[in-house]
């Protein structure tokens, strides 16, 4: 390095011969150092680095020409893992889809709050349109559509993932809902019986009270106070992550699944007697998926209001929707103004305002925010 | 300092006239900065495989890795409930690599783990912290101490399931200790839930505080090495005398390079075909803990990282038995004998398991005795307090490292007898924990099959 400072001092065209020179000099020292060694050792350079591995310390000799084999073995590994890497990415089937379409498509659930977003439009991309979606009923469509609620809120699956097997739940618990699974997933925002969809839901219900599960686990918050004796089993909110065959296997044995001291009985006679219940239990079970709904959450316990008229706010939620409202609150509940029977009837289509407590205090509480920043007024409705 | 003075009493091999320094090729010159880290000379029986196993370098070049999976990650990392997860599920899904970099982080981490205790292990059997590396052995427990602490901190990061349950019990557990317990869990999750603070100190903890405390006592570690006479030799060498000495480059650079070359192909590949998986999101759940809680504990057995179930295990039984005396007799083993036996000299044995019938008896008193305490605790019949699994064994290892000081009159043999028979114990109850518990923590044996909890 000095060396070359001291070129850069006095000119250019004085360099390479200096180079030169001192690299000589440097080659020259480094053969006598060589011929230093080959004095005292008697034997020639290429011997010298295996002098160690073949002469007085035969033992460590071995072991470094071991050592050399694993180097060697290891970097070759090394360069098949790198080209397996590349491999696995480059041939992942979203990143073929996104390589003919210009770049991936997400969409971004606003209602469903902490999923965030759902990104199976990237492949899927015929689905984001209304006009281009041939698979869903027209009706489904206009009523829920895939830019706001996404998919996963009904079908389940991975909305964040864009592997193949992740995306579709392939590898466990996150298994897209069969097609029968999937009908009794629409009381997940929908109360019971309030739409036709719903059937399948009230049938599994049904089953379940019937077979007695209701009186040791509960299930939803909204269904939690009819069922006063529930808590001896676990919640089974969450349930649908289990597959149908736990379910299954675990309903029928559940010493099996749950060791012997378990209080459950098995339910094996009653679900053979009745095939029909049984599949309508399954069906309903694997849709209790509390981390999905995360709709009925943002309407907090109080029912799932915001299902229907936050996605169509010209049907009784348009005042809601002024500019002055914060109603993302979180303590924002549908109860604060409407009474209590309003909201758990289960067709309140022809709802007027009769049913929010005329009290006047139920308005400041929406409008306080800004009450005294500008007009001074409460904004009137 | 011991190499010059080997130097000199052997000309034959002093450093001007070796001829392998010749050959270092001018790139590595340059390179020169990595050469100076290691001591021109190094002792020919410490380069024997058998002498370390090439433990300390394996667990440095872990910590690189760490170093450098969990630089990529921190790019991306959002360490808030609601943002967590998602962000490293988008670290999976979107940045290329981005399963295989997360995956090399979690299985490094879990790799260290292992590899420190065996290099605990192994200078604990051959006595290696003997004279003056006592205080390089103390520094050692501190790392190991270290690695446990950004391992756990690490696990909770990811804020899934599995993550939230970790911490929770985490947080319990230390809560459990007596006197400062509290005061600790305090300092270190902030709220008694284990919540938003303790996910942002965990990440504080995780990326900053520990990795640079780490950084000191790494350096402090290596600093000492040299210092107390480098590379540790096997027992029979460490005789005075004339000591064979060869250079560093090429034969201890060939093997560390090697070395670092086979940890990382290995823990590559082990990343590439078994990724690690990213369980079901907490915060989705997370909103109204308390709903969560009820609903969230069970079908799903919440544990604690595989590393601390032992010790939930013993909690299970008995606070006490858990976070004071297993961890007492651990003190004892690994810090109070090594101090009691400073005076003593070299063992007469040169390997690590000569010794082994005695080792042996040690381990299988630790199985024996775990798997009594843990039959009488599952049919309920103990012999009244401070009798659960945990505690007898600990009982037991202090009868055994009282009689092994009795009669062998040596507290180094008491310590390894007493840290062998705890180790297995621990492993044992550890296993109980990955493959007999279910939920409401009762036992199943692994024989019955269930469905697939």
């Amino acid at each position: 390095m000095r060396a070359t400072d001291k070129n850069a001092q006095s000119g250019p065209t004085q360099r390479p011969e200096r180079q030169q020179a001192a690299q000589q000099t440097l080659q020259q020292s480094s053969q006598q150092k060589h011929q230093q060694g080959q004095g005292q050792n008697e034997a020639s350079p290429g011997e010298q680095a295996d002098n160690f591995a073949q002469g007085e310390h035969a033992g460590q000799g071995r072991s470094a020409g071991v050592f050399r084999w694993v180097f060697t073995l290891s970097a070759i590994l090394l360069l098949a893992l790198a080209v397996a890497l590349g491999w696995r990415e480059y041939g992942k089937k979203w990143r073929q889809i996104t390589r003919q379409h210009p770049a991936w498509q997400q969409s971004v659930v606003e209602i469903v709050g902490q999923a965030g977003v759902d990104r199976c439009a990237t492949c899927h991309q015929d689905l984001l349109d209304a006009a281009t979606d041939k698979v869903h009923a027209q009706i489904i469509k206009s009523k829920h559509p895939t830019r706001i609620l996404g998919c996963v809120v009904c079908h389940a699956g991975d909305g964040h993932a864009l592997d193949f097997a992740k995306a579709h739940g392939r590898t466990g618990a996150q298994a897209l809902l069969l097609k029968s699974e999937l009908n009794t997933r629409c009381v997940q925002c929908h109360l019971p019986g309030s739409i036709a969809q719903t059937q399948g839901a009230l049938r599994g219900l049904q089953v379940f009270r019937s077979l007695g599960c209701a009186s040791c686990h509960r299930l939803g918050q909204a269904r939690a106070s009819a069922d006063a004796q529930a808590g001896v089993g676990p919640d089974l909110d969450n349930i649908g992550r289990w597959t149908r065959q736990d379910l299954l296997s675990a309903l029928r044995e559940p010493t099996r699944a749950f060791g012997k001291k378990t209080e459950m009985p098995s339910f094996a006679g009653d679900l053979q007697r009745d095939p029909e219940a049984a599949q309508a239990l399954l069906n309903f079970l694997r849709a209790q998926r509390s981390d999905l709904s995360t709709v009925r959450a943002r309407g907090d316990s109080e029912g799932p209001c915001i299902a229907c008229h936050a996605l169509q706010p010209a049907r009784g939620f348009a005042h809601h929707r002024c500019s002055w409202i914060k109603y993302q609150a979180k303590d924002w509940r549908c109860s604060r103004c409407h009474q209590a029977e309003f909201l758990t009837a289960p067709k309140h289509g022809q709802a007027s305002c009769a049913f929010i407590n005329a009290q006047r205090d139920t308005c400041v509480y929406c409008h306080r925010s800004r009450k005294n920043q500008r007009t001074g007024f409460v904004h009137a409705l | 300092m011991v190499e010059k003075k080997a130097q000199a009493a052997d000309p034959a091999v002093s450093v001007k006239q070796d001829p392998s320094l010749a050959l270092a090729p001018k790139a590595l010159g340059q390179a020169s900065f990595f050469l100076h880290l290691h001591p021109p000379k190094v002792k020919i029986s410490s380069l024997q495989i058998r002498t370390t196993w090439g433990l300390g370098m394996a667990a440095l070049t872990l910590v690189f890795l760490l170093l450098t999976t969990g630089l990529a990650l921190a790019f991306q990392y959002q360490p808030s409930p609601d943002k967590a997860y998602n962000s490293l599920h988008d670290f999976a899904a979107l940045v290329p690599f981005g399963v295989w970099i997360r995956s090399l982080h979690r299985l490094a981490s879990e790799g260290l783990l292992v590899v420190v205790l065996l290099h605990l292990g192994r200078v604990y059997l051959s006595a290696a912290f003997r004279g003056r590396r006592l205080l390089n052995w103390f520094v050692g427990l501190g790392l190991g101490l270290l690695v446990l602490a950004l391992a756990f901190s690490g696990y909770v990061l990811p804020w899934d399931r599995r993550a939230y349950w970790a911490g929770t019990i985490g947080a319990q557990m230390l809560g459990l200790i007596p006197l400062f317990g509290s005061g600790l869990r305090a300092l270190l999750f902030g709220t008694a839930e284990f919540g938003e603070t303790a996910l942002l100190r965990m990440y504080v903890f995780h990326v900053i505080l520990l990795p640079l405390l780490g950084a000191v006592l790494v350096v402090m570690h290596l600093w000492r090495l040299r210092k107390d006479g480098g590379l540790a030799v096997p027992l029979q060498t460490a005789s005075p005398g004339p000591v064979a000495m060869i250079s560093s480059w090429p034969h201890l650079v060939l093997r560390e390079s090697a070395w670092i070359a086979a940890v990382v192909a290995i823990f590559g590949w082990l990343a590439f075909l078994r990724p690690a998986a990213l369980g079901q999101s907490a915060g989705a759940v997370l909103g109204k803990s308390a709903a969560f809680a009820r609903s969230g504990a069970l079908p799903e057995l919440e544990r604690a990282p595989w590393y601390f179930s032992g010790v939930q295990e013993m909690v299970s039984y008995s606070a006490f038995s858990g976070v004071v005396l297993f961890p007492a007799a651990l003190f004892l083993a690994l810090v109070l004998l090594p101090v009691l036996a400073r005076k003593e000299g070299a063992l007469s044995s040169s390997s690590l398991f000569t010794r082994w019938p005695g080792d042996l008896a040690a381990l299988l008193t630790g199985l024996v005795v775990g798997v009594l305490g843990l039959v009488m605790w599952e049919q309920q019949r103990t012999l009244g307090g401070m009798s659960d699994p945990a505690a007898l064994v600990v009982w037991a290892g202090f009868i055994i490292a009282g009689l092994t000081g009795l009669f062998a009159h040596s507290w180094r043999l008491a310590g390894r007898r007493l840290a062998l028979h705890l180790l297995a114990a621990y492993l044992l109850l550890t296993w109980v924990v990955l493959y007999c518990r279910g939920p409401s923590w009762t036992f199943i044996a692994p024989w019955s099959t269930g469905a697939g909890l």
